[in-house]
């Protein structure tokens, strides 16, 4: 669906990302795990087409992004950004329905049919009640959730999330990856930049994880979350029996087990 | 009690924009009062041209006040449009045809026409386009330099792009025959619309309306655009596209109303203010809503500069002295629109 092939990019000089090559299949859900300044967001911009890479290049359904307008990447890629107040405000509704723009012609306006199509994706997440408020002015695991109702109204099969929990509580976090994980037994793509492992750990079938730009490690969750691989990503040392990792792994096996 | 929606009032403004301009058409030093209108009404109701033509009072009406009027509130309209359009365009609250330098930059183009045109009106138009684009393109490109398209560069990027058009209209009037043509100058650019006649606004009428239509158009893009470029391109606007397009258009009006009226500052950044407060972001609302209210606004300023005192005061020191501490309430009282 969507690869990348030797993808290289620079800014002023200096190399973010090295020869990176990367694959998402249908229906998997990717964490990308890095320390700040690893290259993620960069990764991420390259891949949904808004940065052009160096070198390499990316292939999204066979064919080279690069050929693609912009219209044409919103059909098949939808981005969910951080949940923040907008400058201008917007209700609920609209900023749901903006999702459907990849679908309209150049000077279309959303019909009556789209309008339902918004209000079923809130009622689906359970925040139809929102739909006349101000975005401004709901909480931020609400914004989040709008803002994944707009990437559900994209009806794009691969999503991505930088960070999605940066701004959310212990439980709206759950509450939105458990959504994700939803959204991929649907078949959709999800691909996520966590800065927790653990989350990593039980919710994604692949972890990647970056370091100065490198893939340092891919994988299937349990070969790539090792301690060893942890304390070279983060650069802190992190010890098997006594590590705070290591007792949230085991709890969170523990959940994923029950789950 | 049931809520007045964002459509009704639109058209309540619109019915006050009516009511203003016929109430407008009774102000002056000369006497005419609404008895006087109804009369040329009637008689041109049951098509009595000759009398029509007979009475003074038409004369007054047609040849004086209503192109003034209609001037006016096509000029308002146009920098309240624009102010919106370039508020969306470059997601900043804080920008309009001033803060950007469109304003000064179309003003200098008014100078260089009036001095070296040899008095054509469109040379004047044509030039002032140029230049007025030029310097929102100047602004632009500072701003990128300096850091991307942050708001507060691009507010100081449009600092020093109106102090330097103003430096060189400055420059052209130290140059100017003092006798023949500075006071010229120094009078168009500080505004008015005591020249106003048809040809003003039948020059003014397509551009205004061709550019509304335009912004009105890619209402729905532009709503999205607000919420940045990077958001804007990954829903799929071509953000390149309709940036030039809005810049152009919203420049061309920009350039066209100073040509006709001077340089009118604050409607621009105050109206579309109001009218956010008013009918929310919408652009399908808020566009129409920033039309009618610039209008408004500029004809009851407008109002006020031809009959406050015996002589008439230059329209740009009223909108100066009633936007400037208006706004300055707007940044007291309403500050929770994620401006910082």
């Amino acid at each position: 669906m969507l690869r990348s092939k030797n993808l290289t990019f620079s800014y002023k000089e200096q190399k973010i990302l090295k020869n990176i090559n990367f694959k998402a299949d249908k229906g998997e859900f990717i964490s990308i795990l890095g320390a700040n300044g690893s290259g993620k967001t960069t990764f991420f911009q390259c891949m949904q087409g808004l940065l052009t890479p160096d070198a390499g290049k990316i292939l999204l359904n066979g064919e080279n992004i690069k050929k693609k307008s912009k219209k044409e990447i919103a059909r098949n890629i939808a981005v969910v950004p951080q949940e923040s107040k907008n400058i201008f405000d917007y209700q609920v509704l609209d900023l749901v329905l903006m999702g459907i723009n990849p679908w309209l012609s150049f000077a279309e306006q959303p019909d009556a049919a789209d309008y339902q199509k918004a209000e079923e994706i809130l009622a689906e997440l359970e925040i139809l009640e929102l739909k006349h408020k101000s975005f401004n002015k709901i909480s931020g695991g609400e914004r989040q959730l709008v803002l994944i109702a707009r990437a559900v109204m994209q009806k794009s099969s691969i999503l991505f999330l930088d960070e999605p929990n940066s701004h959310l509580d212990f439980k709206n976090t759950h509450l939105i990856l458990k959504i994700m994980r939803g959204l991929s037994a649907e078949n959709k793509t999800v691909i996520t930049a966590l800065h927790d492992p653990n989350l990593a750990y039980q919710y994604s079938d692949r972890v990647i994880i970056l370091k100065a730009g490198k893939i340092i490690a891919a994988g299937p969750v349990e070969e790539v979350m090792t301690a060893e691989n942890l304390s070279r990503a983060y650069e802190i040392e992190i010890n098997k029996e006594s590590s705070i990792f290591s007792l949230a792994f085991q709890k969170s096996m523990i959940l994923k087990q029950e789950a | 009690m049931t809520r007045i929606t964002a459509a009704e009032k639109i058209i309540i403004t619109g019915l006050l924009l009516a009511l203003l301009i016929i109430a407008s058409m009774l102000i002056g030093n000369y006497d005419l009062s609404f008895a006087d209108l109804s009369l040329i009404l009637s008689d041109l109701f049951r098509g009595e041209l000759e009398a029509v033509k007979n009475n003074p009072d038409w004369s007054v009406l047609y040849y004086i006040r209503l192109p003034r009027i209609l001037t006016v509130v096509l000029v308002g309209s146009a920098l309240s449009i624009s102010g919106a359009a370039y508020q969306n365009i470059f997601r900043n609250p804080l920008v309009s045809p001033d803060i950007l330098g469109v304003s000064a930059g179309a003003g200098l183009g008014v100078a260089l026409g009036l001095l070296y045109s040899s008095g054509s009106i469109l040379y004047v138009y044509l030039i002032a386009f140029i230049t007025g684009t030029a310097a929102v393109a100047l602004t632009y490109w500072l701003s990128q330099l300096a850091g991307g398209a942050n708001t507060m560069f691009m507010v100081l990027a449009g600092i020093v792009v109106s102090s330097l058009a103003n430096a060189l209209i400055s420059l052209l009037k130290y140059l100017a025959d003092p006798m023949q043509n500075l006071p010229g100058i120094v009078f168009y650019l500080m505004g008015g619309f005591s020249r106003s006649g048809w040809q003003e606004f039948y020059l003014l009428l397509p551009i205004v309306i061709t550019a509304l239509t335009v912004i009105l158009f890619l209402r729905w893009q532009l709503n999205i655009f607000s919420l940045g470029e990077k958001e804007a391109a990954a829903l799929g606007v071509d953000t390149e596209k309709i940036k030039l397009i809005v810049i152009v258009f919203s420049t061309i009006m920009v350039a066209a109303a100073t040509a006709a009226a001077g340089q009118v500052s604050w409607i621009g950044l105050v109206i579309p203010h109001i009218a956010r407060f008013i009918v929310g972001s919408k652009y399908k609302y808020y566009l129409p809503a920033s039309a009618l209210l610039g209008g408004f606004s500029l004809l009851l300023m407008d109002n006020l500069a031809r009959t406050v005192s015996g002589a008439e005061i230059p329209i740009s020191i009223i909108t100066a002295l009633i936007g400037a501490p208006f706004f300055a309430y707007l940044l007291i009282t309403k500050n929770e629109s994620g401006w910082s």
